[in-house]
């Protein structure tokens, strides 16, 4: 059967007639074009499917575009804005973060998500978030540390009242 | 891009727990959709083919926790998140949220049920051990009846259950005895290849000491038999002994677990045997520790 949903992602609303079988991944690169999400082991394991949908990190695989019908969905092109990268890009960037980069988008987000919850995490905290994201070339010591120091530039940003992204906090990099 | 689409299916979404039932009711072949976490993956596989989904994941209420006296009621869709962290279930039932906390990832405990979990009753799961050593029970409904059933008798073998085809699970009933100056101790542990996989042997203990003596001892064990299992004989050997190291090991060295052991590509019978004797050793020290609040 079709089914016709209202979904938004990154801010911004989509509406569109899919197939009940249509898994929410395969909505996000296909149908809505987002391709900055990745399908990597299609069961479950990997985590490279992970977005943030309704303040919580999913994986997206393992979702029905239907069974997210009226959902906020956050992905990793909704990171960035036009005032330059989110810190915890910028920050996995400079602590060379990414390797193959296939695993990055959903570790991000996952990394959004636990920030949100736990804005000052420590590294056990950070490793414990990230169970669920395999990285198959990079290692996970980079990571870690980037998502750590992007806390912390964000914990300034924001006892300073400003906006924790920018040019400035590009250059650092 | 190649992606693994489940098979065609209906979808529907109910908005209360009645019409769920009708919905189930009304045609062959309609299965329950929870988290999705074990069913999308199970369809994509091919090893379940529903002609009808019913997705419970939005009716309102069914996912909460309520106190009942000086129990607790856990709604069928309430996430391993959202029981991880409960207060309520921590103050009383605190070796539930260690259980719904080592379930796979976060990601997977950010959708996954502890309904859809039971339901599924995956042999290596981590509710079935919990739930039977707390003795819950577990209320199912359907468009023409309503039953209650003990734990103990709704898991029938791995993925195997007492649930009929119509029906569905509405929630998990908690009862707490009063305490009778005895102190309790709780702990779930999970061996496992991976800490987000499921388990290889998973133990239940809960203890009740009293003047430094075994006054309780339930431990359940689970994914290495096709069903949780109370180790009756073990709790007889402890009952009234001092709740010492030494006394636990050597119980633990003692367990029989018979012939059903599960033997598979993550571990042999043997090598089961092994982790199980270990486990129950440490978790038993572990709800002992936390009784005398030596942790
Ligand atoms: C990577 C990964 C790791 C995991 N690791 C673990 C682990 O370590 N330990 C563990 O215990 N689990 C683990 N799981 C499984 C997890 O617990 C699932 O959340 C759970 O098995 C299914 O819950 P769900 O709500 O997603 O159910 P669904 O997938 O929606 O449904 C599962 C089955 O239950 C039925 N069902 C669902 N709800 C009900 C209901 N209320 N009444 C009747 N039938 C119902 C469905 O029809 C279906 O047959 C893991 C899963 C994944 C993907
Ligand atoms: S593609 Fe979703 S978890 Fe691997
Ligand atoms: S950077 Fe290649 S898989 Fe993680």
């Amino acid at each position: 059967m079709n089914r016709s949903i209202n979904i938004k992602i990154n801010g911004k609303s989509y509406s569109d007639v899919v197939e009940d079988r249509l898994l929410l991944v395969n909505y996000i690169r296909d149908v809505a074009g987002l391709t900055g999400t990745h399908m990597g082991c299609d069961t479950g394991h990997c985590g490279a499917c992970t977005i943030v949908m309704n303040g919580e990190a999913v994986k997206s695989c393992l979702i029905l575009a239907v069974q997210a019908e009226g959902a906020s969905v956050e992905t990793v092109e909704g990171m960035a804005s036009e005032t330059g990268l989110h810190p915890l890009q910028v920050s996995f960037r400079k602590n060379f973060a990414v390797q193959c980069g296939f695993c990055t988008a959903g570790i991000l987000m996952s990394a959004l998500a636990l920030l949100r919850n736990n804005p000052e995490p420590n590294s056990e905290d950070i490793s414990k978030a990230l169970t669920g994201n395999i990285c198959r070339c990079e290692g996970y010591p980079n990571i870690v540390k980037a998502i750590e120091e992007a806390s912390l530039v964000m914990k300034a940003a924001k006892d300073l009242g400003r906006e924790p992204r920018g040019k400035e906090n590009e250059k650092e990099g | 891009m190649y992606t693994l689409t489940p098979p065609k299916f209906d979808y529907k979404r109910a908005s209360s727990v009645e019409e769920a039932c009708k919905l189930l009711a009304a045609t062959d072949g309609t299965k329950v959709i929870a988290g999705g976490q074990s069913l999308l993956v199970a369809m994509r596989l091919r090893l379940a083919s529903p002609a009808v989904l019913v997705d419970i994941g939005h009716i309102s209420g069914l996912g909460n926790i309520s106190e009942e006296g000086m129990g607790l009621n856990i709604g069928a869709t309430c996430t391993h998140s959202k029981l991880a962290r409960s207060k309520e279930v921590m103050e009383r039932f605190p070796i539930l949220c260690e259980a719904a906390a080592r379930v796979g990832d976060e990601q997977v405990r950010n959708r996954g049920t502890i309904g859809g979990s039971i339901s599924h009753a995956d042999p290596a799961g981590n509710y079935a051990p919990v739930l039977t050593a707390l003795n819950a029970k577990i209320a199912l409904v359907s468009a023409s009846n309503r039953r209650t059933i003990a734990a103990s008798n709704f898991f029938e073998g791995p993925y195997t259950t007492v649930l009929n085809g119509d029906e569905l699970v509405e929630k998990v009933i908690l009862e707490k005895k009063p305490s009778s100056g005895t102190r309790e101790g709780h702990s779930f542990m999970k061996f496992s290849t991976m800490p987000q996989e499921f388990a290889t042997v998973n133990v239940a203990s809960i203890v009740a000491i009293k003047d430094g003596k075994f006054e309780e001892v339930t431990v359940a064990l689970g994914a290495l038999l096709p069903k949780p299992r109370i180790m009756a004989e073990l709790g007889e050997s402890l009952m009234g002994k001092a709740a010492s190291a030494e006394n636990i090991r050597q119980a633990s060295q003692e367990l029989h677990l018979g012939s059903e052991i599960i033997s598979d590509y993550k571990a042999s019978a043997q090598y089961r045997t092994h982790i199980a004797k270990v486990l129950v050793a440490r978790s038993l020290l572990t709800a002992v520790n936390r009784a005398t609040g030596a942790e």
